[in-house]
């Protein structure tokens, strides 16, 4: 459904485009664009062809800049000729042959000459006499006679110094300069200014403090949001690290956005330009340019870790499939969905400016304007920079709205704080307006409104990738109307790559599965109710001290028993456990073995089994019928779980001089009995419910003691269901089969040697897969008539009770 | 007529116990627990059953268990679950049942 909204917006969004840019589009207006890389490199070959300078097969930088001051005198006098004639678009061209010779051609943005600029070390060339005077007359062309020569041949450090003048009448102060510098009759530097002195103080004057204020409010705006980011980080830092892990694996778009500026080598095509206004020829500046993505890049960082440790829950399923993402669960069709519907919204928020701009009916849009990438060698890749340079996204929708939903109750006063925000901060990137302008407010509130909404629908992943939509979308319905064929190829190609790319999501959307988003949302919940690390400390600690007193409460040693070995093991699953074996002397020279498991996990079964420990522990001392303990400790363990816990027990009462016992099971796993003389296992169920079930009489109607008699080499082994319910990596439970297996492989050996087997066994089939439930194991062993009395017991020798 | 599917452990228990509490709420005391297709039951499973049977069945009704795969019915029977719970191989068998002891526990 949302997929199927955002396309519709996506074309009405280009629709739009289509139809509002041709006249509400500054680059599109009157700049009358016909030249692109291509041509522009062609053209400057011509030229210099003509000056006798071979600059074919040179390498080439090509950028495309405004005029400030053309545009002022075109703003302020739309009527002036010299406006009318020289386009404020101009396109540079730096031929360099990598020795140290350069050569920059600039032209208006229609191919006519501006400027020439010989930076030969050695020039050599076409001699003239009259050098100066082709020259003005190539650069002025059809105006030539507007001008006025003001000064012939000067002497000057650079060489003899032309110059000519055009006053427009119409206007005062209003004038274009053409200066050619020759040197022997060559030229060497030329070019045509403009300079409009009183127009621009006029315009300083009319708009001044309003402006002023604009332009402050912006950078600071932005700062005070940065700031607050930058505490919300560090104060989240406190009690939990995630936000660092999320921020750096999401790191790489906005970084494969700043590797496609390097890759395309737009980068450099700027840089170059810039270094040799300051005197270097060829060089890429790459060291500089590489320090600034840094910083970027760290900027980004930790923006998105304070966006990420500020999600309130009501979001997190938003920033779901971000997390899922990046943690390398790419079958991931809901974060393709996102995907689709940031980049389709973006282009519906891509046309924004161009109603705002019909509805004031004025100024034209500059929007994404001069971005020297279309002359670079790869524009097609220009919008992957959306992905990358979005600070009003990153600020305002990104952190401001997860931090102010948890903080500001009422919903129109967040939808305004942060509209407001979004309006000041839009206009810092680039301004679609003229700076100062109030239609930039007007368009960053929009805009602002259109971003947050995505990200309500389509989360990080939507809002980060509208900005791509939009540079797409603007910036190839631009140059498809531009009438220079490079540029136009560029624009389709723009256009296609975004289609391209949208589309694979969407069709993504469809067929990939889903990803379990209700895993990482309560991850996300986990991490986020984390408690200070000084208190995960302490917890840590008293879990330990748990750990070792109920290590304690289990006997130390198994008990020598006449005649009998006796092995236990008891591990629980986390740091304190709810199963328990004990073995007790009784009266009477008799024993009291058992094996209890309490229902769950952790200390809250760790405190009920310590209750059953002490009341079998008193137990011992008046020594009941089997079935009155357990039907005392039904009635115990009923009334303090409540219904909501029960603990199965198996007890034997092993009389050792006689070599026989009872054996009483509450509910538990059925203990298994291993005969020496058939050699076969078989396992003991007595009836018997578990304790805590029932108050009732069922338990006692349903309870029965089997009586057992034991032969020597016989042996029987209580365990919990941690031991048969073990599961290995695959999912296969241990099982009772399994464990009767070893029990019948090594009954023949003593009772340690045989839990160690089973221990053994345990450990292999469990590979690596955790220990899920404690797993508790005791061995009786009657011991065959032939070993010596003494030999094989481990453990304390512990005399018997008379 | 309550059907469990899958795995009803400490995470899906309070689901589980919801359910039973609102039909017991709604006056409905004779339930009949359908567990065709549970998987798994742990002990926090377990508890629920426990936690609502006496007040079904003081209130003249009852939560019959019915169609236990035969692992979890292993699990029932060891705890000796079937002493007090009617557990019956079918939903039909354990409707009938209702039908049978009108007012009887």
């Amino acid at each position: 459904m949302k997929r199927a909204v955002s396309a519709a917006a996506a074309v009405a969004g280009l629709l739009s485009l289509w139809h509002w840019m041709p006249r509400h589009d500054a680059a599109l207006g009157d700049s009358r664009v016909t030249v692109g890389r291509k041509e522009a490199i062609e053209i400057a070959t011509r030229w210099a062809a003509q000056y006798g300078v071979e600059i074919r097969g040179w390498r080439f930088a090509v950028t495309s800049e405004t005029d400030p001051a053309l545009m002022r005198i075109r703003r302020a006098s739309p009527a002036s000729r010299v406006a009318r004639v020289f386009t404020p678009i101009r396109i540079r061209v730096l031929a360099f042959d990598g020795r140290g010779d350069a050569v920059l051609v600039t032209m208006t943005a229609d191919g006519r000459p501006l400027s020439f600029l010989d930076r030969r070390r050695n020039p050599t060339g076409l001699m003239r006499a009259d050098a100066a005077e082709t020259e003005f007359a190539r650069l002025a062309g059809a105006n030539a006679p507007e001008f006025v020569r003001t000064a012939d041949n000067v002497r000057t450090l650079e060489g003899s110094r032309s110059a000519w003048e055009w006053l427009d009448p119409a206007l005062n102060g209003v004038l274009a300069r053409v200066v050619v510098i020759t040197r022997n009759g060559r030229v060497v530097n030329s070019s045509v200014e403009f300079s409009a002195p009183r127009e621009a103080a006029d315009e300083a004057r009319r708009s001044g403090w309003q402006r002023a204020l604009l332009m402050a409010l912006a950078p600071l705006a932005a700062a005070a949001i940065a700031v607050l980011a930058a505490w919300s980080l560090f104060s989240s830092l406190l009690r939990r690290t995630d936000p660092l892990g999320f921020a750096a694996r999401f790191l790489w778009v906005p970084a494969i956005a700043i590797a496609s500026m390097f890759l395309s080598g737009s980068y450099q095509n700027e840089a170059l330009l810039r270094s040799f206004d300051e005197g270097l020829v060829g060089d890429t500046r790459l060291l500089l340019g590489l320090t600034v993505s840094l910083l970027v890049l760290l900027g980004i960082y930790l923006l998105l870790a304070a966006s990420w440790a500020s999600v309130p829950p009501s979001q997190m399923r938003l920033w779901a499939p971000a997390a899922l993402l990046v943690r390398g669960c790419w079958k991931n069709r809901q974060a393709a969905g996102q995907i689709w519907v940031g980049m389709t919204a973006g282009v519906l928020i891509g046309a924004v400016p161009y109603w705002v701009a019909a509805a004031a009916g004025g100024p034209r849009v500059r929007f994404l304007e001069g971005a020297g990438g279309l002359m670079a060698p790869m524009p097609f890749l220009e919008p992957l920079e959306g992905l990358a340079s979005a600070w009003e996204v990153y600020l305002v929708v990104i952190f401001l709205a997860p931090w102010t939903a948890g903080r500001i109750r009422r919903r129109w006063l967040r939808w305004l704080v942060l509209s407001g925000a979004g309006a000041l901060v839009a206009t810092l990137p680039r301004s679609p307006f003229p700076p100062g302008h109030l239609a930039n407010l007007a368009c960053g509130a929009a805009m602002t409104a259109g971003y947050l909404l995505t990200y309500l629908h389509a989360g990080l992943l939507g809002a980060w990738f509208a900005p791509l939509g939009m540079h797409a979308a603007v910036q190839g319905a631009r140059l498809v109307h531009l009438p220079a064929a490079s540029l136009e190829a560029a624009g389709w190609q723009m256009l296609a790559l975004f289609f391209g790319f949208a589309a694979a999501a969407l069709a993504a959307s469809f067929l990939l599965p889903a990803a379990d988003e209700d895993a990482a949302v309560s991850r996300m919940l986990e991490a986020a109710a984390a408690p200070p690390r000084s208190q995960r400390e302490k917890l840590r600690a008293e879990f330990e001290v748990a750990r070792r007193a109920q290590r304690d409460l289990l006997p130390s040693a198994p008990p020598a028993i006449a005649g009998f070995d006796v092995a236990a093991v008891c591990h629980p699953a986390r740091e304190v456990g709810g199963d328990l074996y004990d073995c007790l002397p009784w009266p009477h020279g008799r024993w009291m073995l058992c094996v209890a498991d309490v229902s769950g996990k952790g200390l809250g079964a760790a405190l009920y089994m310590t209750m059953l420990k002490g009341m079998l522990a008193s137990a011992a001392h008046h020594a009941p019928p089997l079935e009155t303990l357990a039907s005392r400790l039904n009635q115990a363990v009923a009334g303090a779980g409540r219904g909501r816990m029960f603990i199965t027990l198996s007890v034997i009462l092993l009389d050792p001089a006689k070599r026989r016992a009872e054996h009483l099971r509450a509910g538990h796993n059925p203990p298994l009995l291993w005969r020496a003389r058939t050699g076969q296992c078989e396992f003991l169920r007595p009836r018997g419910i578990g304790l805590g079930l029932t108050a009732g009489p069922s338990f006692e109607a349903n309870l029965e003691t089997q009586p057992l008699a034991l032969e020597p080499g016989d042996v029987v082994v209580m365990y919990s269901d941690g031991v048969t319910e073990d599961m290995n990596p695959e999912g296969e439970l241990f099982g009772e089969e399994r464990l009767a297996r070893v029990v019948c492989r090594h009954a023949g050996e003593d009772a340690q040697r045989l839990a160690d087997a089973i221990m053994e066994e345990a450990r292999s089939f469990r590979a690596t897969a955790e220990l899920h439930d404690d797993w508790t194991l005791l061995v009786l062993r009657c011991r065959p008539a032939e070993a010596p009395a003494g030999g094989g017991v481990s453990g304390a020798a512990v005399q018997d009770e008379v | 007529m309550l059907a469990l599917k899958g795995y009803l452990d400490a995470h899906t228990a309070p689901q589980f116990e919801t359910a039973v509490g609102e039909e017991l709420q709604a006056g409905h005391k004779r339930l009949v627990v359908d567990c065709s297709e549970l998987d798994y039951i742990s002990s926090a499973g377990l508890g629920v059953f426990m936690i609502y049977i006496d007040e079904a069945r003081q209130a003249g009704g009852d939560i019959k268990i019915a169609a236990v795969q035969p692992k979890v019915y292993q699990v029932f029977d060891v705890l000796g679950f079937p002493a007090l719970f009617d557990i019956q191989p079918t939903v039909e068998e354990a409707v009938a049942r209702f039908g049978q002891q009108p007012g009887k526990d």
